[in-house]
């Protein structure tokens, strides 16, 4: 393999029956495999087959009013990754947690089991959570306000990073015969007193494998990017355009020296959805079966959702209401996707129906439709061209979407030097080639009681 | 007493311990292979040194018990929750995947949390426990029932996936629940079908009036710590009357004593073992402790078990490793000679396993009833 070329990187977006919204209408979908553990486990094996970096599972506390139309993600990421840690091997594994309706410190232990379980392949996607449907499923009180959100965010952050740090990685000694497990000098409170949270520490667990789990981030909008710049290892985006990609990546590796970190301790992976056929023709007709099974009743509520206003009763071969349209500054959440849909509708001309059809696919996320080859050429203009350091692969429809990518695509990738043929480390944080976080010194040890 | 007459049969379950995934997986492996009903995976919400029976390092139960479900094929799972210190939204949905993953093997066993942890979980600005500490026992109950409306939620064939009409669930079968307690505030519905067991198993441990009361609400099975065959039968004569009281059929609650086995080759070694693990638990903590050959601590086991007061044991973490295997090994199949414990090689739910009914879906009962939708 040739070693001249830039490696990129590939994380596989599971999500149940597929990236394309009526994915689970096709008849090659098992909508009935949200509940299946057999289901993901041949999903996560594939993958590792494919020798990708790692899965990642999305997430959300609540159960959208859109349910009807759409299958849900069923299985809590906790549990699903833990089971599925056991099914592979060498892939990292991936899950949400959000920032807004946690505690630190069950976030950090569960983070910290999952790479104790999986041998170091534990990595967290940081939310912050959406909706007053989420709210009100733990008290209540409204959503907060998106900037105090962010505010949450980053002490929850500070927080679980100091119990992470809170057993130094010799802290247990494991003598039976004096009965001591631990070294009590290599243990820490944490004394952390903040603005949100007040825990003391230490973590009821050994230091993780990885030292911590890897971070990674998907916030767009200002806030999100400044957040993910200051800790995230990885990022996951929406970037419709390669020029846009290039704009984002070189804006949040920017962003991160004013951080004082180096931009190679973050890879930005842009999400990418692709249609693949043997033929051009093929992929086309695959693409245009999938949007056959759309439901414009749907696409309607779920845009009406996202841009904060109810698009029923405009005509839906009709232009959006640019003018009636709430400004971004009144959006709370998703600031960065209703700016996206917006400039895609108001760049390419779209009625209603277009912009629902042109997000069908991958809601708002970069699509291609083609062979294993035009595939593979535009994911190695995104990397050439400084737009993406890999990508979140987010297959139209599972099983066979992800079957064709690591038959077909990946084997190209590999031909031109350009992904691994055989994994080289053994934790997600090799995989992406991220050094092992220093454990910050500087908090009380625990006196044996 | 439950399921009464020639086959009533011992339950038996086993905590898992420690923070280490490779001997959790090693007790699990021997519990199914034993036959045991379940393993409970201990919840730690806090780490201190040097304290006996204090919480210790430990795996997060859910993870710990998903990776299980990968490894064992019939074997109960039995997450502690704490209350105090979790929402009821989070809990019910690891629960069912739990639940589905394992396919009708979780259940829960509801702690109201040490007091002692709640510097982990301190929220600026609000001093001191909240009610969900000073108030543990009503808190963990109302913790449980909305548990239930939870996966009730979901009536068990609101899913139709029919491709061709494009409808994938019936929307009228899903609801929200609107729970407002005292401690907790639940919305709805949950962003998970209803579980393969309905509602999995909900363990309490019972040890003051108000842990006896809130297990006659809520509870399918209720851990108690145990001293004798005369408390175990006074146990159960007020467990009887309190759910009877709750209009609960009295049969509906296994009860099992916390036991501590200890066996070895001569009942002078064990009684030996015995000694030095009473001084090592300290006088403050009394424990239900049965030594001897394997003859002999399956005679003590009969003994309680004919007395009909208690449907099995709860073998809590044991101070040393090598005392699991050997209950295993040795008593179990003398258990079984006996025709007191179960053949093994069951795969069922750990509810049927427990003896216990699926539960009806409360808003589907409701609404055949003509009640409120």
């Amino acid at each position: 393999m040739s070693r001249s070329k830039k490696q990129l990187h590939l994380n596989l977006f599971l999500r149940n029956t597929g990236h394309h919204e009526a994915s689970w209408r096709h008849p090659d979908s098992q909508p009935g495999g949200v509940t299946d553990i057999a289901y993901y486990v041949r999903l996560a094996q594939t993958a590792e087959r494919g020798k990708l970096d790692s899965l990642f599972l999305a997430d959300s506390y609540g159960l959208p009013p859109t349910m009807q139309f759409l299958v849900q993600q069923a299985l809590e990421p906790f549990t699903l990754l833990s089971a599925l840690a056991m099914a592979t091997s060498r892939i990292g594994l991936i899950g949400t947690a959000s920032t807004t309706y946690n505690e630190p410190f069950h976030i950090a232990r569960k983070f910290v089991s999952l790479d104790h379980i999986s041998g170091g392949r534990a990595g967290w996607n940081i939310v912050t959570s959406t909706g007053n449907a989420t709210a009100f499923n733990f008290s209540d009180a409204p959503l907060p306000e998106h900037s105090e959100r962010y505010r949450r965010a980053g002490e929850f952050m500070e927080v679980v990073r100091a119990l992470w740090d809170s057993w130094e990685e010799d802290a247990v000694v494991g003598d039976k015969e004096n009965g001591l497990y631990v070294n009590p000098a290599k243990l820490h409170e944490i004394r952390h007193a903040g603005e949100y949270f007040n825990v003391r520490g230490p973590l009821n667990l050994p230091r993780a494998p990885q030292g911590h789990p890897v971070l990674v981030q998907a916030g767009a909008s200002d806030t999100g990017r400044e957040f993910a710049s200051s800790l995230a290892e990885a990022v996951f985006t929406a970037q419709n355009t390669l020029e846009d990609g290039q704009r984002f990546y070189a804006d949040v590796k920017a962003r991160m020296l004013k951080h004082g970190r180096s931009p190679d301790r973050m890879k930005i992976l842009p999400g990418f959805c692709p249609v693949i056929g043997d033929t051009h023709a093929e992929a086309v007709e695959k693409e245009r079966e999938l949007n056959e099974l759309t439901q414009p009743e749907y696409g309607v509520y779920r845009l009406s959702n996202l841009l904060k206003m109810d698009l029923r009763d405009y005509p839906l071969d009709g232009p959006l209401p640019y003018a009636e349209l709430a400004r971004n500054a009144e959006i709370n959440s998703q600031k960065a996707r209703h700016q996206l849909y917006l400039e895609l509708a108001q760049r390419e001309n779209l009625t209603i129906r277009q912009l629902i059809l042109r997000t069908a696919t991958s809601r708002g996320h970069y699509s291609i439709t083609g062979t294993p080859v035009e595939i593979a050429d535009e994911m190695e203009r995104w990397i050439d061209a400084g737009a993406a350091d890999g990508f979140n692969l987010m297959p139209p429809c599972f099983p066979t979407g992800l079957d064709e990518f690591v038959d077909k695509v990946v084997p190209e990738l590999q031909n031109r030097g350009l992904f691994r043929t055989e994994y080289e480390g053994a934790t997600l944080r090799e995989h992406y080639g991220l050094a092992k976080p220093e454990r910050t010194s500087g908090q009380r040890a625990v006196a044996a009681k | 007493m439950s399921a009464g007459g020639a086959d009533r049969k011992l339950i038996l379950t086993a905590a898992l311990d420690g923070p280490d995934y490779a001997r959790c997986v090693r007790q699990a492996q021997i519990a199914e292979q034993a036959g045991f009903h379940a393993v409970v995976a201990p919840e730690s919400s806090d780490f201190r040194l040097g304290g006996n029976g204090e919480p210790e390092a430990a795996l997060e139960p859910f993870s710990l018990l998903a990776a299980l479900s990968a490894g064992t094929a019939s074997i109960g799972l039995i997450a502690e929750v704490h209350a105090a210190y979790n929402e009821p939204y989070h809990i019910a949905r690891k629960l069912g995947a739990l639940d589905y993953m394992s396919r009708g093997r979780a259940g829960c066993h509801i702690a109201p949390g040490p007091a002692a942890a709640a510097g982990n979980f301190g929220r600026t600005g609000e001093g001191g426990p909240g009610p969900r500490l000073l108030e543990a026992e009503a808190a963990a109950t109302e913790f449980a029932e909305a548990l239930r409306l939870l996966w009730d939620s979901w009536e068990d064939d609101a899913l139709v996936y029919d491709k061709r009409a494009g409808v994938q669930m019936d929307e009228g079968k899903v609801r929200e629940i609107d729970y407002a307690g005292r401690y907790y505030a639940v919305k709805g519905p949950l962003n998970i079908a209803r579980p393969p067991q309905g509602q999995p198993p909900v363990l309490f441990a019972v040890t003051g009036a108000r842990g006896r009361s809130a297990a006659a609400k809520e509870a399918d099975a209720a851990v108690a710590p145990l001293l004798s065959t005369a408390e175990a039968a006074l146990m159960r004569a007020d467990m009887r009357a309190r759910m009877v009281r709750n209009g609960r059929r009295a049969e509906d609650l296994r009860l099992l004593a916390e036991l501590c086995p200890v066996v070895a080759e001569t009942n002078e070694e064990a009684r030996e073992l015995e000694h030095r693990l009473r001084q090592a638990f300290g006088a403050a903590s009394e424990r239900l402790i049965f030594a001897g050959t394997a003859a002999a601590v399956a005679d003590r086991i009969e003994a309680w078990f004919r007395q009909e007061a208690i449907d099995g044991f709860h073998i809590a973490p044991l101070p040393r490793p090598d005392l699991l295997p050997a209950f295993a090994a040795k008593v179990v199949p003398e258990l079984r000679r006996r025709g007191l414990f179960r053949a093994g090689g069951e795969t069922s739910t750990l509810r049927s396993g427990l003896g216990l009914a699926r539960p009806n879906n409360v808003f589907a009962t409701l609404k055949r009833r003509g009640g409120s939708d």
